[in-house]
């Protein structure tokens, strides 16, 4: 079963995410949707060593990535 | 561990609740929920090696940032026209006294090398006395 992560799109901003994706990659395969007012986001094909920490520290990824955009 | 704070978004502006969050993103994880217009809930969770009086700690310290981002914010738009104004001026006076046009001579005007500074009469009086004075010589 893939990881999932579900993030507003009201506190989260697109290029943001996109941003991370893209610096994420080497972690695994990453795709994402809008869906509901939310960026449902997949994650596959994790590298195991990473596996329980990549959803937490992605969030906060981009969350980093939103502050300092805005 | 996991906590959550929900705030009103009328007491906390969402700019203050970023800066608070970029502060402890290094310490802990946040996540953002809720509606920005009203009730924001701000998630945390803590990191692998963070104990649980730390992490309360964290919590506490966030709290404390987001009230001190708060102030920070409400004074920086209470100040705002005062800054520009300020802005304005130094800006202005950086500029120093405007470049003068021209040798820089007050009275350069006065000295009319085309002639287009002297009347129509002026100019062509003289032609038209040396054509009758022509006239003149050949009747």
């Amino acid at each position: 079963m893939p990881l999932q992560l579900k993030l507003s799109e009201k506190f989260y901003d697109q290029p943001s995410l996109q941003k991370a994706i893209e610096d994420y990659r080497d972690f695994g395969r990453i795709n994402y949707k809008s869906q509901g007012g939310f960026f449902v986001i997949d994650f596959k094909n994790i590298d195991p060593d990473v596996k329980s920490l990549i959803i937490d520290e992605f969030a906060n990824y981009v969350l980093g990535q939103t502050v300092k955009a805005k | 561990m996991n906590e959550t704070l929900v705030l009103d978004a009328k007491l906390y502006p969402l700019s203050a609740i970023y800066g608070a969050a970029y502060v402890f993103i290094d310490k802990v994880y946040i996540r953002f929920e809720g509606d920005p217009a009203k009730k924001i809930k701000v998630l945390f969770k803590a990191k692998a090696d963070t104990s649980r009086e730390d992490f309360r700690k964290i919590v506490g310290d966030f709290e404390n940032e987001l009230l001190n981002y708060s102030l920070r914010d409400q004074i920086v738009s209470s100040n705002q026209k005062i800054r520009e104004t300020l802005i304005a001026q130094a800006l202005l006076s950086a500029l120093g006294d405007l470049p003068v046009q021209g040798n820089g001579d007050e009275n350069s005007f006065v000295d009319d090398p085309l002639g287009i500074a002297k009347t129509w009469e002026e100019r062509f009086e003289n032609k038209k006395t040396d054509k009758k004075k022509k006239q003149c010589r050949c009747n």
